[in-house]
């Protein structure tokens, strides 16, 4: 494994080219596979995320190197971690999943990819609240939630034009994308606590995340609630909007100085 | 008649789910309002609530938005309780399950994290003091005496440029009653000594080499919140047994 690593790093190293562009490739590949969804090729379709999110993960693991030292943190940044989990989660779906599903939820991956491509690629550097494993850990289990949560609103987006009556499919994603999120609330809690000497912040970012966590807890009880399938798909894709804000806040407020 | 239709109100199903509903909302607009004012609101993280709140008696919004939000938690707390113990009541009659256990555990998981947040807020102290190598430092609230013996600070070279990775100290506690223990703190590794948490400060912007900044703190609630996230990680594991053996029937 660590000669993997090394491997990657001194190709990157050699590479910065490569490694610039890497995610703007990645992206290429996810286009030429959502090209194929649509021509009813599941085949080629697979092989080019597969292609993609290889390509994806080496650019996170390419992260990890800095200086002559591996560090995980920066290995586990959300914004190119959600568009390889959404990919994998893409890779077994494409000619399995119903077509218009596969479809939402490609045209998630390719949204999450473009914003990882237009924000600034800062090199990484060490830092001291990343050099927790829980830090680490925090960031995985939110980055797997989160992707579990925008494919969830991908598949209720899908079934909404549907005039017969469907299953509600998108119901296993919320919650198992709720029980990671309840676990990354733990792990950030904990960070927190070893960094910042106190669990629960009175910032933006912990507000935030408790909206989320209580938007998803009452989503994974509409099924006990009698409410149409309409509205229940609406309430997921509504979700979307409070995840989006949390996961590229930074990018949506330079966005809105743009526009405004 | 009345206080029948309350009652029965807070143990359905349908108005808990509109309390989440109704708490996500206010905790997003949450999310806007610190944003606006995130250096007010940081000393909040420093202080207990009712102390801060006078410090902002001007600030009326401020007022309803606390209160609805923490009686919409209240309301949510106790339709959890309510709600959990007429599901534990019929699982029971019809028979117990490895999944429902999980469910049930994990509700009540939930409302240790509600509680504890509550007594978070209303208990505790929290202190930060500017601790000089060699120097004994008398922290006037706990009572307690700290003498700093060794500090050590870490950094990592990259690209000519020394990136601080964090500090570790060790340092002799004593009590009033006398009793001595001596704690290595370290960044994002904090010690724990007399009922005490000591926490490294990561900012360590306009310190010499011979000074710390170290966090005191105590807080009842890290027991609510600790049995809180071992029974929530208990009642996923349940769950997820119970779901794999519901599967392999």
């Amino acid at each position: 494994m660590r000669l993997l690593f090394n491997v990657i790093g001194h190709t990157m190293n050699m590479n910065p080219v490569f490694f610039e562009y890497s995610m703007v490739v990645t992206l290429i590949l996810y286009t030429l596979s959502a090209a194929f969804v649509f021509l009813h090729a599941s085949r080629p379709a697979t092989l080019f995320v597969l292609a993609g999110l290889i390509l994806n993960l080496i650019f996170l693991v390419s992260r990890g190197q800095i200086g002559n030292n591996w560090y995980l943190f920066p290995m586990v940044d959300e914004l190119y971690l959600i568009p390889a989990i959404m990919a994998a989660f893409m890779y077994p779906a494409i000619g399995k999943r119903e077509r218009n599903e596969v479809v939402t939820i490609m045209g998630t991956l390719l949204i999450a990819t473009f914003i990882a491509v237009i924000a600034d690629i800062e090199p990484p550097s060490p830092t001291i609240k990343g050099k927790s494993l829980v830090a680490s850990l925090f960031f995985l289990s939110e980055a797997i939630s989160v992707t579990l949560f925008l494919t969830a609103g991908a598949v209720a987006a899908a079934m909404l034009p549907a005039k017969l009556p469907v299953k509600e499919s998108w119901n296993g994603l919320l919650l198992w994308g709720f029980v990671m999120f309840t676990l990354c609330q733990i792990l950030g809690a904990l960070w927190a606590f070893l960094g910042w000497s106190y669990p629960f912040s009175w910032s933006n970012r912990h507000l935030l995340s408790a909206s989320i966590w209580c938007f998803y807890g009452a989503a994974i009880h509409l099924r006990y609630i009698g409410m149409n399938l309409k509205s229940k798909a609406l309430l997921t894709i509504l979700g979307i909007v409070p995840v989006v804000f949390m996961v590229y806040h930074h990018q949506v407020t330079e966005l809105l100085g743009v526009i405004l | 008649m009345k206080r029948w239709t309350w009652c029965s109100f807070l143990s359905e199903l349908k108005p808990g789910f509109y309390l989440l509903l109704a708490a996500s909302v206010l905790l997003f607009a949450g999310a806007l309002i610190v944003d606006c004012h995130s250096e007010e609101f940081r000393t909040l993280n420093f202080m207990l609530l009712y102390k801060w709140l006078v410090l902002f008696h001007d600030r009326p919004v401020l007022y309803v938005w606390m209160f609805v939000l923490f009686a919409i938690l209240f309301a949510l707390g106790v339709n959890t309780c309510c709600c959990t113990w007429l599901y534990m009541k019929k699982s029971i009659r019809s028979g117990v399950s490895v999944k429902k256990a999980g469910i049930v555990l994990f509700h009540v998981s939930f409302l240790f994290f509600l509680s504890g947040h509550l007594v978070y807020e209303v208990t505790g102290s929290s202190e930060t003091l500017l601790l000089k190598k060699g120097e004994v430092s008398h922290h006037s609230k706990t009572e307690l005496c700290l003498k700093t013996l060794t500090l050590q600070r870490r950094h990592v070279d990259l690209a000519g440029k020394k990136l601080p990775m964090g500090t570790s100290t060790s340092i002799t506690v004593t009590d009033p009653s006398g009793k001595v223990e001596t704690i290595y703190p370290e960044s994002m590794k904090p010690a724990f000594a007399m009922g005490y948490s000591f926490h490294v400060c990561m900012n360590e912007q306009g310190l010499s080499d011979e000074q710390i900044r170290l966090i005191i703190r105590r807080s009842p609630a890290l027991c609510i919140f600790i049995a809180g996230a071992a029974g929530i990680i208990v009642a996923f594991l349940l769950f997820m047994l119970g779901t794999r053996r519901i599967r392999l029937e």
